[in-house]
């Protein structure tokens, strides 16, 4: 047991110092810019931006990892390994979207507004979708039939209030800037998740699974924020994705170890055991 | 004619009334819950943490000398108490136990419905088992019984 214990704390201590490290590199990057030096000849961008993309990736790789963690803590027959194997895989595919766009913008002068790291992304969100209605089913156990219509109603909602905002703020055609429809179009789907994340959390509040549910919820708002406020918003996003990282990470923990690891490293709360008999 | 041993017969009334019924009646509902409450927190946290859970009240069982036993979604009880109250406080101990630890992974809110969907499904004998000797209760807190220091 003390060896869970100690296991349980070498863990924590080295991925929070990690996490703490990528916040003050991506932090001194941000403010001091002491690399402000382009890369090549061909590009705008500069070594403080290949920095912060680097740390964007990183965050989302731990993320990523601790997902697959997750994952492999369930047996192929339990429920939690299908839900964690759409959200590990969702991950994976945001990781991956993260690295093509760093690609682009660190070799081309000016990004395309849509690039192949767009799919990536999009097929994210098909994967979170079919975790979280997993998850769901299993919470309030709907019925198949019903779950299907939630999400085809939710993702409808998505594209209808990715129409009509599109069309308020173009004006036009909405194929005349199709970066802002995207633009758009990620944020409601960020908002979407976010809600149901936050449900989830709400639903486990107070117990030890809450803290997964919180941290994508951080993330879907603080994506939601990074589209439209790139400069402060990918400090934000960077910080979120470490957040959900700490946030799997303790997840993992608590199913590999047990709670029994984790309840000698906080206070304990007031006994809820009774007493034994008196015989 | 043969010679028959002369034996006492002792004749036990087998009425639902008798404590050695009530006992037993206590055993398979106390079995019966926990199992079905351990078998939804399975599907909700999946198998690692039920058997964190059933190492926990098996230790705490054995620690006070009870041969009550979790292993997976199986609770088994063979344990002799001397006394129904005796067996009702066992109960109430590991039961709050249990609830806890459940409490501590899924929160106060799930567990809370997963004790009422389970109490809800009993049958009219454990209901009324469960209320001459309380060994859960639904707090709005807490989902499991036993006394709070």
């Amino acid at each position: 047991m003390n060896n869970n214990i100690l296991q349980v704390k070498r863990i924590l201590w080295l991925a929070i110092s990690g996490c703490f490290l990528l916040v003050a590199i991506h932090l001194l990057i941000y403010f001091i810019q002491p690399f402000d030096v382009s890369i090549g000849i061909s590009t705008i961008a500069t070594w403080d931006d290949f920095i912060i993309n680097t740390v964007t990736i990183l965050a989302a790789t731990f993320s990523s990892i601790c997902a697959t963690l997750i994952l492999f803590q369930y047996d192929r027959d339990e429920k939690g390994r299908s839900i964690w194997s759409c959200i590990a895989v969702g991950f994976w595919l945001w990781t991956v979207a993260e690295i093509i766009w760093m690609g682009f913008n660190i070799t081309k002068t000016v990004v395309p507004i849509i690039t192949i790291a767009d799919a990536f992304w999009i097929a994210g969100y098909v994967f979170f979708t079919a975790g979280f209605a997993r998850q769901f089913h299993l919470l309030y156990r709907s019925s198949r039939h019903a779950l299907i219509l939630l999400v085809l109603g939710a993702w409808t909602m998505v594209l209808l209030g990715t129409a009509l905002a599109s069309s308020l703020l173009i004006g036009g055609s909405p194929l005349s800037d199709p970066g802002l429809v995207l633009n758009i179009f990620y944020c409601l789907s960020d908002l979407t998740l976010g809600i149901v994340a936050l449900l989830f959390t709400i639903t486990f509040r107070g117990g030890a699974m809450m803290r997964p549910w919180l941290g994508i919820f951080i993330l879907a708002i603080a994506d939601c924020l990074y589209i439209w406020l790139y400069e402060i918003g990918i400090v934000v996003y960077n910080v979120a994705y470490l957040v959900l990282g700490i946030g799997f990470l303790l997840h993992f923990l608590l199913l590999k170890y047990g709670p029994s690891a984790f309840r000698e490293l906080v206070p304990a709360p007031a006994d809820k055991i009774g007493s034994a008999p008196q015989s | 004619m043969w010679h028959e041993t002369q034996f006492d017969v002792s004749v036990y009334s087998g009425e639902q009334t008798s404590e050695a019924f009530q006992e037993n009646l206590l055993v398979r509902t106390f079995t019966g819950v926990l199992q079905k409450v351990i078998r939804r927190y399975n599907e909700l946290a999946g198998r690692s943490l039920v058997n964190a859970l059933g190492q926990e009240i098996t230790n705490a069982a054995r620690g006070q000398g009870w041969h009550i036993q979790s292993a997976g979604e199986t609770v088994m009880d063979s344990e002799i108490f001397s006394t129904i109250q005796d067996q009702a406080s066992a109960y109430r101990m590991l039961a709050g136990l249990c609830m806890a630890r459940i409490e501590d992974v899924l929160g106060p809110k799930i567990t809370n419905t997963i004790l009422r969907e389970t109490l809800t499904q009993l049958d009219k004998t454990s209901l009324q088992i469960l209320q001459t000797y309380p060994f859960l209760a639904i707090t709005e807190s807490t989902g499991g019984g036993g006394k709070k220091p």
